[in-house]
């Protein structure tokens, strides 16, 4: 298959499933029972007459019809404009755009660590018996005790044992929400990297003299990226539509307490923003890593498509 | 990835063995989870209020201590423990069910339908779970029935692609073809062929996803949106211990004790079953 056809495809594919996420998001937003502008009112104050009801859904502009309502943020989308917060009246776009940094942050300086440490952990395990007991046990915790439990464990055992915790805690959002990243990416990487080591020009380079880096570098990384590409996009995605759990633990305010705010409180275009984002970014990150591998390796695809 | 040639009773003899180590253990623990409840000798009422008893550290009484309301937090370990983990399993078990009327499906429906089957099953795979569970639980409401519902309706299409791929590859092998050519299809095909390749992948698998889908569930009950008070849920009682902690550290061992061993547990068997198959091309995610 030539690169055109390629692209052309992958494109179509990445459009579709924007397309259908955005579909899907209508669908389930207007599933939601209940009315946001009540809840809206019943939170600020005891009286609630209907006068004041159909107001705020005036506000709002619930009173139109679904499909004019739907058919009203699908074109405010295509000029970014994603409507109003119920709860502060600000624009999502803002509101997303002031959470996005935090977010960000933790998701690259988390990757940042865990992608060397993974790579370095296998590689050491199927060298040194003692590394591989060390990275073993570190991933078994990392695969066992769920993140909120990890998070809440942590934060104890820190302001117990450190006097001056507080020069600490900014770095421990990064390592909750890695250890477990790692405990995966740990056992992935080191099954492929046993198998590469296994293979027959593994042994030929090794029988060549080449240094160990050499032979990492040059020999098993390329090997190995493909297959590891795919599952570092996978997580990037994830971990950029917000790390909910360590952000409620360790009070970040970053794109998942956004949600989950927003989600307490029924505030629809701030739940439809943040789930497009995210469906969105993923599906870009998947197309990328497409590209990518067909790159690093045409004979894999060629036999895909 | 390439699956060996085994019959089924070879597979069965080896999944006995298993059975006997790591999954029989996962097995009387569930039975336990479910039975413990019941013994009121062992497990008093856990929604008793006693203001009189709050915070009690641990003792010959209350084993695990008392919480901030005075409640025994040893039975209220034990019947969030059943909660947690028997929904986590039905959820899982549930999504399955889905996920493989949708995989079959895709495989042998007209294109007209299985096109866009498949366009569903990618965006939702799309979607972070999370998100889409707290979603849902919006829509189907935050009964324990509401959040299994949430949790199954997220898992299936993870399961829709993992059996369509897993079918995929296993009607490929050669040795499969090469019965064919002799003749064997339908329902012996799959018996004798197929279902032994594919059973411990399958199985392994549903382990993992098990574990995640009660990690899930204690999840969202930390949130605050899932199973509401007074039910008694690992997630939500840790949240509810969270400000506490340097009060009374002895609220979070109960249920952080709980979820380490039961995913240990389902981790376990999923390694085993991973073993049994000399299986390790697959990833999980």
């Amino acid at each position: 298959m030539d690169t055109a056809r390629f692209i052309y495809t992958s494109l179509l594919r990445t459009l579709i499933m924007v397309f259908t996420v955005t579909l899907a998001c209508i669908v389930i937003v207007t599933l939601i029972p209940g009315d946001p502008g009540e809840l809206a009112l019943r939170e600020a104050s005891e009286a609630v007459s209907e006068e004041k009801i159909r107001e705020i859904r005036q506000l709002f502009g619930l009173e139109s019809p679904v499909f004019n309502r739907s058919l009203n943020w699908i074109k405010g989308i295509l000029v970014l404009d994603f409507g109003k917060s119920y709860r502060t009246g600000e624009p999502v776009l803002k509101e997303i755009g002031s959470r996005l940094p935090f977010t960000m942050k933790l998701a690259f300086g988390t990757l940042l660590w865990v992608i060397p440490c993974s790579l370095l952990g296998a590689w050491g395990s199927v060298k040194f018996k003692a590394v591989r007991w060390i990275t073993s046990s570190i991933s078994l915790l990392g695969l066992v005790i769920p993140d909120y439990v990890l998070g809440v464990l942590i934060l104890l055992l820190v302001s117990i044992a450190l006097k001056d915790f507080e020069n600490v805690i900014p770095f421990l959002p990064y390592l909750v929400l890695g250890l477990p990243i790692t405990a995966f990416y740990f056992y992935v990487t080191y099954t492929v990297i046993t198998q590469a080591l296994n293979s027959d020009y593994i042994r030929f380079a090794y029988a060549k003299g080449l240094s160990e880096w050499a032979i990492f570098f040059r020999h098993v990384f390329p090997c190995i990226l493909p297959s590891l590409l795919a599952v570092w996009a996978i997580s990037l995605g994830r971990l950029l539509s917000g790390a909910v759990v360590v952000e409620i633990v360790f009070g970040l305010p970053g794109l998942g307490r956004l949600f989950v705010e927003a989600v307490f409180s029924r505030d629809y275009p701030v739940i439809e923003a943040v789930v497009l984002w995210s469906g969105w970014v993923f599906a870009f990150l998947i197309s990328i890593t497409d590209a990518l591998l067909y790159y690093s390796n045409p004979t894999l695809m060629r036999s895909h498509f | 990835m390439e699956y060996k040639l085994r019959s089924l009773k070879a597979i069965l003899s080896n999944v006995q063995s298993a059975c006997k180590q790591s999954i029989g253990l996962l097995l009387i623990f569930l039975i336990f989870l479910v039975l413990l409840p019941s013994l009121t000798a062992i497990v008093s009422d856990p929604y008793k209020i006693d203001l009189k008893q709050r915070l009690l550290p641990p003792s010959g009484e209350f084993l695990l201590g008392t919480d901030s309301l005075g409640r025994c937090l040893f039975s209220r370990t034990i019947i969030g423990g059943r909660n947690t983990v028997i929904s986590g399993l039905s959820a899982t078990i549930l999504g399955a069910i889905i996920g493989t009327v949708i995989a079959l499906a895709s495989l042998k429906a007209p294109s007209l339908v299985k096109e866009p089957l498949m366009v569903i099953i990618d965006s939702c795979l799309a979607l972070p779970d999370l998100l889409l569970i707290l979603v849902l639980t919006l829509i189907l409401g935050n009964s324990i029935f509401g959040v299994v519902i949430s949790i199954a309706l997220s898992n299936w299409p993870w399961w829709a692609r993992f059996i369509r791929n897993l079918l995929i590859v296993a009607y490929a092998q050669d040795y499969v073809v090469a019965s064919r050519a002799t003749g064997i299809s339908g329902f012996r095909l799959f018996k004798s062929y197929i279902l032994p390749q594919i059973l411990p992948p399958l199985g392994s698998a549903f382990f993992v996803r098990s574990a995640r889908s009660i990690v899930l569930f204690g999840g969202i009950g930390f949130l605050g949106l899932g199973v509401q008070p007074p039910i008694p849920e690992w997630g939500s009682m840790i949240r509810d211990a969270m400000p506490l902690i340097p009060v009374a550290p002895w609220i979070m061992v109960g249920p952080s004790v709980g979820f380490t061993i039961t995913v240990m547990l389902f981790q376990w068997a999923a390694a085993s079953m991973r073993d049994l198959a000399n299986y390790r091309n697959y990833t999980f995610i």
